[in-house]
């Protein structure tokens, strides 16, 4: 399939002037390390959902996740510090690493103070947080491990990535749960327009562990049929509950003048953001979508974007019954009589649901299409669902010329986040994202 | 943007009037702690919030419905007592109903900082064994827990971020607060600091030799660790445009931020304390202040012989001479560690010394050390008008906030609601 064709550059359209440049990327995902193995699975469709291999589920009746299958950190960086740090530092850290050399960002060239690190998860270090807990009931507090505690704070994620790259800007690490990723693009993308930066790196990343899925079963989020009726079937009329993945992505943001200073390649634009909170007590979701409406209309508006000019929904549908038909119902009321001809995609429908990567996840899949002109597919789609019934690009990848996409997230609790993204094409030698 | 109401839940008071008072006085909340057994931990002391305040007990309220299957999450808790507080404080409508039918409810918004969220939930499912019973708890264990339940408390819809960058979250979440009203997205943010008591932190800053056995005394040569704290310390933050359009009062003007990350090591401060430095630069900038005019610093000051004699040195760094002239304390010294609190307390406890005219002391300050030369106004409270203040807050990872206050000439000044104010008449 064929790139899409004649782009503008990114200063050309003024409504995004204020844009902030996405020019780098990196990403840890079910489909492996790198964002060479993301492009491949989007393309072909592949699902990221198998059976768990890394622990034993016990009597877990869900037994399938999204999970970095056969991950060895030693085959990344053989170091102590590196082996030691929790699963999820260890993805954050490697999607950083391939973000800044994908957007051959020299940072020795640069000022290191100009360069801010904007993190997001939802749980953090489960697993370091569970043996710390366990080790301080079982043998008291005198034994316990000091490494573990620090591995323990949500702060470690960045702070890993400021010490390993040597990065002295703002760091700040979002904890709004699945919003994180794109609340953290959303947070960075003010400090730069602002001019507290030049340069942002935004990494989200989650891990899958024993802990999470027990609690998961035990708050009965997840299916618990027989394994034949277990899928991530977002917007599908069978879909009974998420799936955990797991995982980590990393962008590269930096104001148009800063990157076209560099000559660097620009991916897209982060053209508008917005936040808003569904305020209900006690279980946040509006069926109505209500809580989400705001934020897609705020990023919309800065984005200066009306329905018409929006090209492809990428949606945080998790395949859980309640959320994803109040998702739908939202960018129906967003997109009026545009919302049935806009595809919508589902990315967790082949990662599962990985809580702060998705949104990020979700980012990258909406740079796929900018770029390839391909939108990837939402698998295991086959029964339609009357409460669901906008287009949702099922199972096979679609073509088509992509100039402007919308990602939204939302959190169980009620918060939600929306990013808009336009396409900025100068001349491109290499990809890089 | 102006701070227009403030609320606290803290070891020296639950509201902004006793909170002064204790500050003034010189009080010391660190007391035994009574909510868990603490034998076999490296100290038994902390300054928790009083029992009473610990939990929603049977308190029958509007709008405060439990959790499904467990009691409201205690930060979630402590952040609801406190932002009542801040939300009446700036004439603001409390309820979710009242909020419903003002339009302007989406352009409010909540930035929490907190380092543990509902921790206290995950600790307890943990030790009795990982029931199904306990687990609807953990649905409040993320931090951003604290502002769905606030946003849901008072109906505010706009943006809402939650930050967890240790020890200086509560300032973080000031000053993201700050990115999202310049940037025009919200017109009112809560700027919730919250962190409750746990073992987890006992015996984490325990077995990393930071907890003191003995007093807590930031910059004192015998200094030997800090005190754990716990609370909640709520700002309403204000655009400037908005509180002169619906004639609110202020407290003062939040006039900038900086952050910066030492990337030296993940619990250590660099010794020189170039990071912190550079924080305090770029606050002073952002705010558009001269160093010199700076009359009063509300230091990090945690009692470790590297916090302290490294803020010292970065300190010296951006004032130069002038450092020996300006008054600093620890309110650390009374309140302990309150961790994700700390940096909003602190920033409380800097606006109100600004609006009642007095530096709050340092106290178990006994031995000067000639590392930590500066004026920590040692144990006496210090009668003395300013107008222009700056609260440091450093965390783990290196990680730097420090945020600048200023009063305000354009509103009306915040009515102080005590008699008097702490010391007798207002300066």
């Amino acid at each position: 399939m064929k790139r899409a064709a004649s782009r503008s550059s990114p200063a050309s359209d003024p409504r995004h002037a204020a844009a902030v440049a996405i020019t780098g990327m990196g990403i840890v995902s079910p489909f492996g390390v790198g964002r060479a193995r993301w492009r491949e699975a989007l393309r072909a469709a592949e699902d990221g959902i198998r059976p768990i291999e890394r622990f034993d589920p016990g009597s877990i009746r869900c037994t399938l996740a999204g999970e970095v299958r056969g991950f060895a950190p030693q085959d990344y960086d053989a170091s102590d510090r590196f082996c030691r740090l929790p699963r999820l530092v260890q993805f954050a850290v490697l999607a950083a690493d391939e973000a800044i050399a994908s957007a051959r960002l020299e940072l020795a060239q640069l000022d290191p103070s100009r360069i801010g690190v904007f993190a997001g998860t939802w749980f953090g270090a489960t697993e370091d947080a569970e043996a710390f807990l366990l080790n301080l009931f079982s043998q008291g507090a005198a034994v316990v491990s000091p490494l573990k505690f620090q591995n323990t704070t949500y702060v470690a994620l960045a702070g890993e990535i400021n010490l390993r790259l040597q990065l002295t800007g703002p760091s700040v690490v979002l904890v709004s749960g699945s919003t994180s990723g794109l609340a953290a693009v959303e947070l960075a993308a003010m400090s730069l327009r602002l001019g507290r930066i030049d340069c942002a790196l935004v990494v989200a990343a989650e891990e899958l562990s024993a802990i999470l899925l027990r609690i998961f079963a035990q708050l009965r989020l997840l299916p618990s049929g027989r394994r034949e009726t277990q899928r991530s079937c977002p917007c599908d009329a069978r879909r009974k509950g998420l799936l955990l993945g797991e995982g980590a992505a990393a962008v590269v943001l930096e104001t148009q003048r800063h990157a076209a200073a560099r000559r660097a390649n620009v991916a897209g634009l982060v053209a508008g953001c917005g936040s808003s909170h569904a305020a209900r007590q006690p279980r946040a979701l509006h069926p109505d979508g209500r809580g989400m409406i705001g934020s897609m209309q705020a990023a919309l508006r800065e984005a200066d974007c009306s329905p018409g000019d929006l090209d492809l929904i990428v949606a945080a549908a998790n395949s859980t019954p309640a959320f994803d038909a109040a998702e739908t119902e939202a960018l129906k009321a967003v997109l009026g009589a545009r919302a049935a001809r806009i595809p919508v995609t589902c990315p967790k429908s082949a990662c599962g649901e990985t809580g702060a990567a998705a949104g990020l996840f979700q980012l990258a899949a909406g740079l796929f299409a900018l770029d390839t002109g391909i939108i990837p597919a939402t698998l295991n789609y086959q029964e339609p669902d009357p409460g669901c019934d906008l287009d949702y690009v099922p199972n096979v990848p679609r073509a088509a010329s992509i100039r402007s996409l919308l990602c939204h997230s939302a959190a169980f609790g009620g918060a939600s986040s929306s990013v808009v993204i336009a396409a900025a094409a100068p001349v491109r030698d290499e990809q890089c994202i | 943007m102006v701070v227009t109401g403030l609320g606290v839940i803290s070891s020296l008071g639950n509201d902004t009037v006793s909170f002064a008072e204790g500050l003034y006085a010189g009080r010391s909340g660190i007391r035994p702690i009574t909510a868990f057994d603490t034998s076999g931990y490296r100290t038994s002391n902390g300054g928790e919030v009083d029992a009473a305040r610990r939990s929603p007990g049977r308190r029958a309220k509007r709008g405060t419905r439990r959790r499904p299957g467990g009691d409201l999450d205690r930060a979630s808790w402590l952040a609801q007592l406190a932002a009542e507080q801040a939300v009446r404080d700036a004439g603001l409508p409390l309820s979710a109903a009242e909020s419903a039918a003002d339009e302007t409810a989406q352009r409010r918004g909540l930035v929490t900082g907190s380092t543990l969220g509902g921790m206290l939930g995950a600790e307890d499912y943990l030790r009795r064994g990982g029931r199904a019973r306990d687990a609807a708890r953990l649905c409040a264990f993320p931090p951003h827990a604290v502002n769905d339940h606030l946003a849901a408390e008072f109906g505010f819809r706009g943006p809402s971020f939650a930050v967890s960058t240790a020890c200086s979250a509560g300032a973080m979440a000031i000053g993201q607060a700050v990115d999202v009203i310049r940037c025009g997205k919200a017109a009112v943010i809560l700027a919730v600091g919250v962190d409750p008591m746990t073992r987890l932190t006992l015996a984490g800053f325990g077995v990393l030799k930071a907890l003191t056995k003995e007093r807590i005394r930031p910059f004192d040569k015998h200094r030997s660790g800090f005190s754990l704290g716990e609370g909640a310390g709520v700002l309403l933050l204000e655009s400037f445009d908005h509180a002169r359009r619906r004639r609110a009062m202020a407290y003062c003007e939040l006039a900038g931020y900086g952050l910066s990350c030492d990337a030296y090591h993940m619990t250590a401060p660099d010794k020189e304390g170039r990071g912190a430095a550079r924080a305090m630069h770029l606050a002073l900038q952002d705010a558009g202040v001269d160093a010199a005019a700076v009359q009063y610093i509300n230091a990090h000051g945690t009692a470790t012989q590297l916090n302290d004699a490294a803020e010292t040195r970065a300190i010296k760094a951006v004032f130069g001479d002038a450092a020996y002239g300006v008054p600093i304390s620890s309110t650390k010294s009374m309140l302990g560690h309150t961790l994700g609190a700390a940096g909003a307390l602190e920033a409380i406890a800097t606006i109100l010394a600004m609006r009642c005219g007095f530096v709050p002391p340092t106290i178990n300050y006994e031995t000067p050390d000639p590392a930590c030369d500066l004026d920590y106004v040692p144990n006496v409270a210090r009668r003395q008008p300013i107008h222009i203040a700056l609260s440091n807050s450093f965390g783990f990872g290196g990680n730097n906030v420090c945020l600048v206050f200023m009063t305000c000439a354009e509103l009306p000044r915040h009515p102080w609601t005590a008699a008097e104010p702490p010391g007798g008449a207002s300066v």
